[in-house]
């Protein structure tokens, strides 16, 4: 059947089935699965592909898997001839370097029939609670190469016919921490893959495998060209951008990310060379992993609703240089690429600034901040859990940036302060918004937190990670900045110990760990700022009483309760007098350039 | 005991009467005046019946009160109210939990109801109590004096709210700070955590606590207002209110926890469709509500209505209980577009009532699933809403011909491809509330209630597989209806970690579900029906050890080891239906305990519920015919009867319409009517 016998009803209608179908399955992954992180954190994505590895449609709770999927398709049909597959079977991996993201996500593949033909396959990845490796949950800071983060799967048969394949299970129950959960997320994944293959099937049998394929074509089509009319609207140059990633190494050094956009007619090009070498630390981001930054941010600023088909990413070329931190070669460890990865995401998000001007938005704070604690209770019982918090998003042309809020790449959870005080020996002294972190602007940045735990019963091990400690989230168009991230320890005696992004420590009885996360940035000139948000932002300690100066010149009435209108006029012509025009495009704050 | 429900929604207010022993139904244009549409409502019904005032009164009104607290909401017109919390934690309220309903989009709004209260009505008191509920640092009471006197002040608040952590294990601050502020400022109104929602998790509950105190001043006034008015022109009626979770309460019971008010809208069709589903033997039931915008749905398992206790409104959540339901994005008002693209889709833009669809004549310009339903020759323009809107189908072909001149189709071509992606759109998600939930919708009976649902509920159940659907007398009015057959109810819950529920305390969660149902038995007799015995229903909130999510589990009494032995294999089987999995070896907790005490509502007879019915089975005659356009049939002339004239056993064979005041029922070919003794219409759907 030709495509344009397929009428646009049927096609809506295959549309939705499919989305249907994707969906379905993410929610029986979701239901069905038995880690934290999938169920709650909802770590996990689902979808349908071509046996090309083309996306047909995708359900997608995390944008970092964006375009995770395909590539493991492929990897599978490579190493496994699709003549051979049989209805029942299915194929995992999660090796970063052949079609998986980092170890703990594996992907599930399943084939699926139509009479003896594979016609399409069910795929589905879940962030496992463990797969080995150093340190429990496989997240390590300390890893210099792949082999200590964990178990690597190749593409291997995990069911056959419907049954377990007995030796990949063997394998994985004894190379993991935690089998009884690795293998029931497993199952979930594989029961998701099942109503993925169902769901397929039924459709097939009431509509016709022709009617559906010519469809896909339509729908990839009708995907694409509605991607390439919205980058048509972006001015055709070359836009290039440049940033930083903390090192994961202790001396407070960075290393440099480059971006370059090239936006023609209705396509885009996002190269990353000039990004910096691959690191010998678990900070390295794989070239699908950078491909999903890449693709998140454009769909943000053009389409967020466009449907997540192959079409939708035709538009879209994205080149990283092999050996360079976004696209590694092994053994290069990986495992904190979420971090890293959303600064591939920013830098898409900064080369676009000049291209976009009211479209464009600051940069968002950096990420979130994970935090894991293990020690033993008063009882003497082991205890172990995690802690995320976040920052506040970057200002937009006509609205303040959201505080603590997740930036677009995860969509996890803060734990609950009393979920943490009636369980754990610690005390959750301050929780609150961090004064002055959101980048001042005619619109200003959202607000980061301070977060602070003291141990009440030491020692306790912890592994804490986050980035941008070392580089600020820029403001554009006369924004100020937002502020970075920092973390410390108040030792018991009083004394500092400032840490760095990523690291391992010990804290004893009566230390307190304080974090704080980064603000986004600000978008337009500070001093011409409403000056009543000023004084609203003072009322509700977002910004001091000092900030309310120096950064928006603005000077409060006596009362605390109004500002001077006159004082304030003053102070700002004499500001903008000394400062000239604000007229530069980024400010990134100290040792950054303009 | 006579009994009058009334139904206030944004259009129209619907009114049910159990008077008598007899049912009455009325509908009234919404007063722009609640209260007087109340009173109006009330006066209507006494008119109609000539019940005497005095002699034999109207002994209760319930109330639909929704509009009131959800209104406060969406207008964002609730009092300016000041919060305190512990110091360290005054911001929880904005913070959130970080997570993102919306992806990708840089230009979202923020998640949390950060507006309640600005940051500098949020203050951080000196006190402090641990997670096990000993006090680690005292209140200073001076300072929640000074603070709140300096709110009051420079900020003219109008209502406090209170939310200390850890209050739910030891309400003491809480409890302290309320009663020096009720002697110092008297008139205040104040909310307090422990009191609106004592159970864990300090961001849920102190969003719980502020929208209580946010809605507060609204919902006293109102409630009073109305209580004035009954007692002057409503002759001695009682008013009863319903709640989120599905049972009435008395205004005072309101007046004490305004939050539980939110939502109680859609509870009273749940309740009201389990109802209907029971009395004609179907304990599982897909109910769905097509509004303009979007649709409801709703499922009853074994005849009982789902209550979450996660709830939510909009985005924000709100912990009370309320009857599990979902909201799809699609309805009678939602538009068709063309993307970019080229891709043809529904929704989930709506052209809402204002300016509605282009049949409506309000000015609409955009096509709309019903201007398809008017062009496929489903509505009659001259009985839309029983005749009360006259509809333009000229404006209807209009913008359809416009639509499908771009698609190169017919305007007929264009009206079905529009009703076909609507219905699909509809059964793939009411399919996904059912993978949610861990059911099979085929092995459930679709009831349709509200106006939209009978143009779509058979197309939809066809694409589901479900093989029938009921559609109950007076589907426009239900949710009064359900107003009517609610019970009494009050709701009790402590939060009480029990780390391995398999070797709890007996006699101490006995002592605690003793506790919980003693308070309930003393509410329902001070507030409760005259002369209806209270009785119990108790549960457990229980999880996996590790798990951040809790399901909640039947408890028998009393509790023993049998009991509790009973209760951890009851969660490893609940787990296992939900969740897909169970696992005997994992150590299960108890976190709440929960008692619902509640007077059961009276049973109204088969004869009450069936009315009148027309005489003989065979005669079944149609009442005109016109041309229309369906998925299967195509476009023929179809039969169109009353639903009036359908007498019980009557049986009607697609395709053709069914017209009634406030439906209207497309059947297709091979799919089948028939009319049960009751009243209820029932169609075949599958060939």
């Amino acid at each position: 059947m030709r495509q344009n016998e397929v009428d646009p009803i049927t096609v809506e209608i295959i549309r939705n089935r499919l989305e249907s179908v994707a969906n379905a399955m993410q929610f029986t992954l979701l239901r069905s699965a038995v880690a934290v992180i999938v169920k709650e954190g909802e770590d996990g994505s689902s979808g349908l592909f071509k046996t090309d590895g083309d996306t047909i449609s995708q359900a997608c709770a995390c944008p970092i898997h964006l375009t995770s999927m395909r590539p493991a398709v492929q990897s599978v049909t490579a190493a496994y001839p699709i003549k051979d597959m049989a209805e029942g079977d299915s194929f995992i991996l999660n090796d970063p370097y052949n079609g998986g993201s980092h170890l703990p996500d594996i992907i599930m593949v399943a084939p699926i029939f139509h009479g003896d033909e594979v016609v399409s396959f069910a795929a589905v990845l879940a962030h496992q609670e463990d797969v080995g490796g150093q340190e429990q949950g496989s997240m390590s800071a300390n890893t210099r190469e792949l082999y200590q983060e964990g178990l690597i799967i190749p593409p291997i048969p995990w069911m056959k016919g419907g049954r377990p394949f007995k030796p990949s299970h063997d394998m994985v129950r004894y190379n993991v921490r935690l089998p009884e959960t690795v293998l029931g997320d497993l199952e979930a994944q594989y029961a998701a893959c099942r109503i993925g293959v169902r769901g397929y099937c039924e459709m097939i049998a009431s509509l016709g495998l022709d009617v559906i394929e010519s469809s896909l074509d339509i729908l990839f089509d009708q995907a694409e060209r509605r991607m390439r009319a919205k980058i048509m609207q972006i001015p055709d140059g070359v836009y290039e951008f440049d940033d930083w990633v903390d090192s994961h190494r202790k001396e407070r050094d960075r290393i440099p990310v480059a971006c370059r956009v090239e936006v023609a007619g209705s396509g885009i090009t996002v190269d990353f060379t000039g990004t910096a070498e691959q690191q010998d630390g678990p900070i390295n981001v794989n070239l699908a992993g950078t491909e999903s930054g890449a693709h998140a941010t454009i769909k943000g600023l053009t389409d967020p609703d466009l449907p997540l088909n192959e079409g939708a990413v035709r538009a879209i070329r994205v080149v990283a240089p092999e050996g360079s931190l976004f696209n590694p070669t092994r053994p290069a460890p990986i495992a904190l690429r979420g971090q890293i990865c959303q600064r591939a995401y920013d830098a898409v998000l900064g080369a676009l600034v000049p291209a976009l001007g009211d479209d464009a938005v600051a940069c968002p704070s950096g990420g979130n901040m994970v935090t894991s604690f293990g020690g033993r209770d008063q009882g003497g019982e082991f205890y172990g859990s995690s802690d995320l918090t976040t920052g506040g998003i970057g200002a937009r042309s006509d609205s303040d940036g959201i505080d603590h809020i997740e930036h677009g790449f995860t969509n996890v959870q803060t734990p609950p302060v009393e979920a943490w005080e009636s369980r754990y020996p610690v005390r959750v002294l301050e929780h609150e918004l961090r004064i002055d972190s959101g980048g001042a602007g005619k619109f200003r940045g959202g607000l980061g937190v301070r977060r602070s735990f003291e141990i009440l019963h030491g020692p306790v091990r912890s592994c804490h990670r986050h980035d941008r400690a070392t580089s600020s989230p820029w403001g554009i168009f006369g924004g100020k900045p937002g502020a970075r991230w920092r973390s410390y320890i108040r030792r018991v005696n009083g004394e500092i110990e400032v840490l760095h992004s990523k690291e391992v420590i010990e804290l004893g009885t009566g230390d307190v760990l304080v974090r704080e996360t980064g603000g986004g940035g600000g978008w337009g000139d500070p001093l011409e700022r409403d000056p009543q948000r000023v004084l609203e932002d003072v009322l509700d300690r977002k910004v001091s009483v000092q900030a309310a100066r120096d950064e928006y010149g603005v000077v409060l009435g006596r009362d605390g309760l109004s500002f001077d209108e006159a004082a304030t006029a003053a102070l700002r012509r004499k500001m903008a007098d000394e400062r000239g025009p604000a007229t530069w495009t980024f400010d990134r704050g100290e040792d950054g350039c303009q | 005991m006579h009994r009058i429900g009334i139904d206030i929604g944004g259009t129209f207010t619907d009114i049910a009467g159990y008077i008598d022993g007899t049912l009455y139904y009325a509908k009234a244009p919404s007063s722009p005046d609640i209260v007087q549409g109340v009173l109006d409502g009330v006066r209507m019904m006494l008119d109609e019946t000539g019940v005497v005032p005095g002699e034999n009164g109207i002994e209760i009104v319930h109330i639909h009160g929704t509009t009131i607290a959800t209104n406060a909401l969406l207008e964002r017109k609730g009092a300016r109210i000041g919060l305190l919390t512990t110091q360290g934690h005054r911001d929880s309220l904005e913070l959130g939990r970080m997570k993102r309903s919306r992806l990708y989009d840089f230009r979202a709004p923020p998640e949390s109801p950060g507006f309640l209260v600005p940051g500098r009505l949020r203050v951080g008191i000196s006190e402090r109590i641990d997670g096990q509920g000993t006090v680690v640092t005292p209140l200073d009471e001076k300072q929640v004096l000074a603070e709140v006197q300096r709110m009051i002040d420079v900020f003219a608040i109008e209502a406090l709210a209170i939310c200390y952590l850890n209050a739910y294990v030891n309400p003491e601050h809480e409890e302290r700070s309320r009663e020096i502020l009720g002697q110092a400022f008297p008139d205040l109104l104040v909310s307090v955590s422990n009191r609106v929602n004592p159970v864990f998790r300090e961001y849920e509950r102190v969003c719980c606590t502020a929208f209580d105190a946010y809605v507060r001043p609204k919902v006293v006034h109102y409630v009073r207002q109305l209580e004035k008015g009954l007692a002057r022109e409503g002759r001695g009626a009682r008013l009863h209110l319903m709640q989120s979770g599905g049972g009435i309460a008395s205004a005072e019971m309101t007046v004490a926890k305004p939050v539980s008010m939110f939502l109680s809208g859609p509870a009273a069709g749940v309740i009201a469709a389990r109802y209907v589903g029971r009395a004609s033997d179907r304990g599982n039931v897909i109910g769905i509500d097509v509004g303009g915008t979007s649709t409801d749905v709703c499922l009853i398992r074994d005849a009982k209505v789902q209550i979450s206790r996660e709830g939510r409104i909009g985005k924000y959540p709100l912990r009370v209980p309320m009857v599990d339901m979902e909201t799809v994005g699609s309805g009678g008002g939602s538009i068709a577009w063309i993307d970019d693209g080229g891709g043809l889709h529904m929704g989930p833009e709506s052209a809402g009532s204002v300016p509605g669809p282009a049949c409506y004549g309000r000015g609409g310009r955009l096509p709309t699933s019903s201007d398809a339903s008017v062009v496929l020759g489903f509505l009659n323009p001259d009985y839309f809403a029983g005749g009360t809107l006259r509809l333009e189908p000229d404006l209807a072909h209009g913008v359809i011909a416009e639509l499908g001149s771009r698609l190169r189709l017919t305007p007929m071509e264009a009206a079905l491809g529009m009703y076909r992606i609507l219905v699909s759109q509809m059964a793939e998600a009411i399919k996904l509330v059912t993978v949610k939930r861990g059911v099979d919708p085929r092995e459930f009976t679709m009831i349709s209630f509200g106006g939209g649902g009978g143009l779509y509920a058979a197309a939809v159940a066809r694409e589901l597989g479900v093989a029938e659907v009921m559609v109950p007398r007076s589907p426009g009015t239900l949710s009064a209806f359900g107003l009517l057959v609610s019970d009494f109810e009050t709701d009790g819950v402590k939060t009480l970690f029990i780390h391995n529920a398999a070797l709890a305390d007996v006699d101490e969660v006995e002592a605690e579900y003793r506790r919980l149902e003693s308070h309930g038995e003393e509410e329902l007799d001070r507030e409760g029906l005259k002369d209806v015995p209270v009785r119990h229903r108790r549960t457990a909130e229980m999880r996996y050890e590790g798990q951040a999510y809790e399901l909640e589990i039947p408890i028998d009494e009393p509790f023993d080891e049998p009991a509790r032995q009973r209760a951890v294999d009851g969660f490893h089987e609940v787990h296992g239906l939900v969740y897909g999995h169970s696992n005997t070896a994992r150590q299960v907790e108890i976190v709440n305990l929960r008692v619902v005490s509640y007077q059961a509502a009276e049973e109204l007879p088969g004869e009450a519920l069936s009315g009148d019915m027309p005489g003989d089975g065979d005669d079944v005659q149609p009442a005109t015919a016109r041309r229309a356009a369906f998925p299967v049939a195509g476009e023929v002339d179809a039969p169109v009867y009353h639903r009036l004239d359908l007498p019980a056993g009557a049986v009607v064979a697609g395709p053709a319409i069914i017209e009634q005041a406030d439906t209207t029922i497309v059947v297709d070919r091979g799919q089948r009517v028939t009319i049960g003794d009751d009243g209820n219409l029932f169609i075949h759907c599958l060939d």
